[in-house]
């Protein structure tokens, strides 16, 4: 009997234990409904973030641009945007270059350091005036706001309508040009 | 009794909170100091698409790796003074097959670049192009920015849509969820892509 009673507390146990852990893993998949890249700005930097813009020639770019800025500043995200036009050492570097071959509408490129913050806590956004030329106003928009999500350290999604989503620059099936709730939490979470 | 409910709920939780700490804790930064690209890709609706938007899909072997530069882009200048600039590198790769364009170009080797961390972060490791290797490619050919390479270079698109390794004689998608309709996640024979 006493037997009986021991195996019954095994099963009764591994069954608990295998439901915590799947309990567990679905938490903590629910919870990365964003992803992270890399890194991200130092958390005492974010407040405010400044930009500045290089060479930045083009009107639609410059408004797209504070387009992204702005509707990251009129979400709950921790920290914000704001220009800089004096600034020697901005955090956000923002231009536009020919870049024929490359097969990208834009990027955020940084350096990474060890405790994983941007190096000099600082990113340029590059935008590339080979192909964004192709793209409609809303379109460089909602890659703005995309660009500036990684450069709070979001990384991309796969799929639902997300100003994070890896296929931004051609996206048709939605129609956001600012971030959504999993983009915001996302940001919650990176800070 | 409550005392076994208290010890089976206690096992629950516990491994609830390890199973989720492990997990999310297999998400986070790698340590190293590194730099990364994030960039909006062009993304091709379908095989078709990206190679009608081409100048050819190729069959190649990479002989070396030639040079490391920095693209500053068309003019060639830092625009600021931290611009890192895009470090690219420089590759020869010698034409196996063209399964799509001028035929003409079997057996002759051409210049091509990528981006120092393969396509840029949107790369897997299969996708960056590593001497000794054969690859499908699909790619444009480009004069270089100024400063950069001489002459004229090929590129490939971003995201897994222009690099696509040969193991063992097949073809395979270096992402699984790249143009579906024609790996289905898997590799397809080398013929099936051979439109010539």
């Amino acid at each position: 009997m006493q037997k009986i009673l021991t195996v019954r507390h095994s099963l009764a146990l591994m069954l608990a234990l295998i439901l915590g852990c799947l309990l567990g893993v679905s938490f903590s998949s629910v919870a990365h409904s964003y992803t992270f890249s890399g890194c991200r700005y130092d958390q005492g930097s974010i407040s405010p973030i400044t930009y500045r813009f290089y060479s930045v020639s083009s009107a639609s770019l410059l408004r797209a641009t504070k387009h992204g800025v702005s509707s990251w500043n009129n979400t709950s995200a921790p920290g914000y945007f704001s220009e800089s036009t004096t600034s020697l050492d901005p955090e956000v570097n923002v231009t536009d270059d020919s870049y024929p071959n490359q097969n990208a509408y834009a990027w955020i490129s940084a350096t990474c350091d060890a405790d994983g913050t941007y190096s000099g806590n600082e990113v340029n956004f590059v935008w590339n005036s080979s192909l964004i030329h192709t793209r409609t106003g809303p379109q460089k928009d909602r890659i703005s706001t995309h660009e500036l999500g990684h450069a709070y350290g979001l990384g991309h999604v796969t799929y639902g309508c997300r100003i994070m989503r890896v296929d931004i620059g051609y996206l048709t099936v939605c129609s956001m040009t600012t971030p959504q709730p999993n983009d915001i939490n996302g940001v919650i979470a990176r800070y | 009794m409550n005392r076994k409910l208290i010890g089976v709920i206690s096992v629950f939780g516990l491994s609830a909170v390890i199973a989720g700490a492990v997990s999310w804790l297999g998400n986070g930064d790698s340590i190293e100091s590194h730099p990364i690209v994030q960039v909006a890709p062009v993304i091709y609706s379908s095989f078709e698409d990206v190679q009608d938007q081409h100048d050819a899909t190729l069959v190649v072997t990479v002989v070396s790796v030639d040079a490391e530069y920095v693209d500053y882009g068309r003019d060639g200048k830092a625009d600021h003074a931290d611009d890192p600039g895009l470090l690219m590198e420089s590759l020869t790769v010698k034409v196996d097959d063209v399964l799509k364009g001028d035929k003409l170009l079997v057996g002759t080797e051409l210049t091509v670049v990528q981006s120092q961390f393969g396509t840029m972060s949107e790369a897997s490791d299969e996708e960056y192009l590593v001497p000794g290797n054969s690859y499908v490619i699909v790619a444009s050919e480009y004069v270089s920015n100024p400063g950069t390479v001489e002459g004229k270079v090929w590129s490939m698109p971003l995201a897994g849509q222009g690099v696509f390794p040969i193991v063992d004689g097949e073809v395979h998608p270096t992402r699984a969820d790249v143009f579906p309709e024609t790996f289905d996640g898997g590799a397809v024979a080398l013929d099936v892509l051979d439109k010539s």
